[in-house]
């Protein structure tokens, strides 16, 4: 079956490849083609999951080879939908750059098509766990990119209101993805575990993270200070998202933790 | 609206108000640990509803108070909120940065925060003004809110659910083995307990992945590392496996064998364990060697090949794949039901859903016993409607975004 893969594959890789080199043009022509070879390459790919699913008669969930295939899926998807929300150009080609990573890596290394998930890890909520955790990362990741660039304007005397505006506006998209995150965690442990909550230190961290950017989301409401003061609190809150990411695989607390992902 | 000139505590509060309270709350909390020198109790079914009605009466009573007192007014005020969410905040930063214990002596407030008197305080305080501030946006009812309303009732309900129910939650193990039947079960405490159904075990099956091969360090029995990486690889016949001047190539290999003389044989017994006939050739000194390696079980020996420098070529104890439960109910009113339970896959059966959870590990494959959990929370279904409440807002915040109306409806509202 992974045989044919080679051909669907090729039209997503091709198509999202073209698409995201003609992002970068603003004509309204070369946006509809774009538009097209995004939905092309999402309909080539839905259309092997599809055959895959009625070819192994269960849902394609099983190995790292089969849920590859559905963060490119969602994830151009998800690239797609939001840019037509937002228009935000960037986005669109950062989500297709990952679904042709995954894509990319299925096709470069077929061996590890077969190669099986972890009892824990074989669950329904596994795909949707991760593929809004990357949306939601990329985008307050992105926040963070702007709230520098802003920090720069600020200090140079540019005036930095309109990267404010836009990185404001990404943080309330990244948290709404952050907390679908967190809650499908949530009900994933629920089935996994026996509890939707356990204190893990990696649900704590994540816990902090979307605390913070609540209560951002709370003080920009009141916008009373300058903007320096908002684009700094942007930056810093990003260093605990990346605690919660990675750093807290060198914390004390986090040594028992489910989520620690080395030896 | 803040002027310059006002001291702390005059009004119209601000930030250092809403932070000082609960400044004044933990110093309280804390205070109250130390004298108790005891953890808070748990609160379970009647006193957990008992206390929940008070909160609910608590919350509508201020906000009905509200309208005339600015006081009480500013508790469901953005600064308020902040300085409640990030109290409780900072009790999981407690959590976040030191390890936690099951039954700690002292300090509570640092060893296990979930049952000190400071995270009931803090989670208290942030409910009260969170249910506050969704009181007073409840109504009138309006389209406009319907955001804000499945974002903070949504999160009020979850937590309040969490957190007054935590003390109705039943956990127990029940062990089976192989063909018998078993009603009791175990709470933490290890007492026994009898449930209203039965289990059968009809047959306990694993699943095993092959087995890892690694480079051990005969001397000190250790796992060789190169560039801070384990040597340990899984098993890969197409490429071979590469570790310093060695070449492994994999020649046979057997998911169930047992060793007899010199030679591994395919055989599924009990006690059949996972073995490779490999090929090792030395790319520095130009030598190669050849001979079974095999993992050890509850009746063979691990087998080893020794190359020279005292480095040894193992095969690792095999991980578990998969492992399920075929399993018959039986329930008092006398009906029966055939199912599986496997990790993941819990099923439900009387309020209780039982999971798989684990086996006789020094059995491994052969275990003849399942072991479950056994888990009844009558506050899962409020839970889960505050979480589909929260989804739903999330998905709204991701169309709507941070629209200019999201300013003007606060400016509208304070």
């Amino acid at each position: 079956m992974w045989k044919i893969f080679e051909l669907y594959a090729l039209i997503s890789i091709v198509s999202w490849g073209i698409a995201m080199v003609l992002l970068a043009f603003r004509k309204p022509i070369v946006a509809r083609i774009s538009d097209a070879l995004v939905l092309l390459g999402i309909i080539s790919l839905s259309f092997f999951i599809v055959k895959l699913w009625m070819f192994l008669d269960r849902p394609p969930l099983r190995t790292l080879g089969e849920t590859r295939l559905w963060y490119s899926l969602f994830i151009s998807c998800i690239g797609y939908v939001l840019y037509k929300r937002w228009n935000y150009r960037l986005f669109l080609a950062y989500a297709l750059l990952m679904a042709l990573v995954f894509m990319i890596i299925n096709y470069a290394k077929p061996d590890i098509h077969d190669k099986a998930l972890m009892p824990a890890l074989q669950s329904v909520w596994f795909v949707p766990h991760v593929i809004v955790y990357i949306v939601s990362y990329a985008f307050l990741g992105f926040s963070c990119l702007l709230g520098i660039i802003g920090l720069y304007q600020v200090y140079k005397g540019i005036d930095s209101k309109q990267v404010l505006g836009i990185a404001e506006n990404i943080i309330y998209i990244g948290f709404g993805f952050l907390t679908l995150g967190l809650l499908f965690g949530a009900l994933w442990a629920k089935e996994a575990w026996g509890h939707y909550w356990t204190w893990d230190p990696k649900e704590t961290w994540a816990l902090l993270t979307w605390g913070v950017y609540i209560v951002y989301m709370h003080l920009s409401l009141q916008n009373r200070k300058s903007p320096r003061y908002y684009l700094w609190f942007i930056t810093l809150s990003f260093t605990v998202l990346l605690i919660a990411w990675f750093g807290i695989n060198y914390l004390p607390a986090a040594q028992m933790s489910v989520h620690v992902y080395s030896n | 609206m803040k002027s310059p000139s006002r001291t702390m505590w005059e009004q119209p509060w601000g930030y250092a108000e809403a932070f000082a309270i609960p400044v004044a709350l933990f110093l309280g909390a804390a205070g109250f640990e130390f004298v108790t020198g005891k953890a808070a109790p748990t609160l379970s079914f009647p006193t957990n509803v008992v206390v929940l009605l008070v909160l609910i009466n608590v919350i509508i009573i201020l906000h009905a108070a509200s309208a005339k007192n600015t006081i009480i007014r500013w508790f469901s005020s953005i600064p308020a909120s902040i300085g409640a969410l990030t109290f409780f905040l900072a009790v999981s930063l407690i959590m976040a940065l030191v390890p936690q214990q099951e039954h700690p002596h002292s300090l509570f407030l640092f060893y296990n925060v979930t049952s000190s008197w400071l995270y009931y305080v803090a989670t208290g305080y942030l409910l009260m003004v969170l249910g506050m501030v969704s009181v007073r946006r409840l109504f009138p009812v309006s389209k406009k809110n319907i955001g804000f309303f499945l974002n903070h009732l949504g999160l009020w309900i979850t937590i309040t659910a969490a957190t007054f129910g935590a003390g109705d939650i039943e956990k127990y193990t029940m062990s089976v083995r192989e063909g018998a039947t078993e009603w009791r079960v175990m709470n933490a405490n290890n007492t026994i307990q009898e449930l209203d159904f039965a289990i059968q075990l009809k047959d306990f099956e694993i699943e095993e992945y092959p087995s890892k091969i690694g480079f051990v360090d005969m001397r000190t029995g250790d796992v060789l590392e190169k560039n801070r990486k384990k040597a340990i690889f899984e098993l890969d016949t197409i490429h071979g496996i590469r570790f310093n001047e060695y070449v492994i190539t994999i020649k046979t290999y057997y998911p169930t064998s047992m060793f007899y003389v010199q030679d591994y044989f395919p055989l599924s017994d009990i006690g059949a364990t996972q073995s490779y006939y490999i090929e090792v050739s030395d790319t520095k000194r130009n030598k190669t060697y050849s001979d079974w390696i095999g993992a050890a079980s509850m009746s063979q020996q691990a087998k080893y090949l020794i190359l020279p420098d005292s480095i040894a070529i193992v095969a690792l104890q095999p991980e578990a794949k998969k492992f399920s439960s075929r399993i018959r109910l039986y329930t008092k009113e006398g009906s029966t039901i055939d199912t599986i339970v496997e990790v993941n896959q819990p099923i439900t059966c009387n309020s209780y859903t039982i999971y798989q959870t684990g086996y006789d590990e020094k059995m491994g494959r052969w275990s003849e016993t399942s072991i479950f959990e056994l888990v009844r929370d009558p506050w899962l279904p409020i839970v889960y409607v505050g979480i589909f409440m929260m989804i739903a807002g999330a998905l709204y915040i991701i169309w709507f975004g941070r629209t200019s109306k999201t300013k003007e409806q606060y400016v509208e509202n304070i």
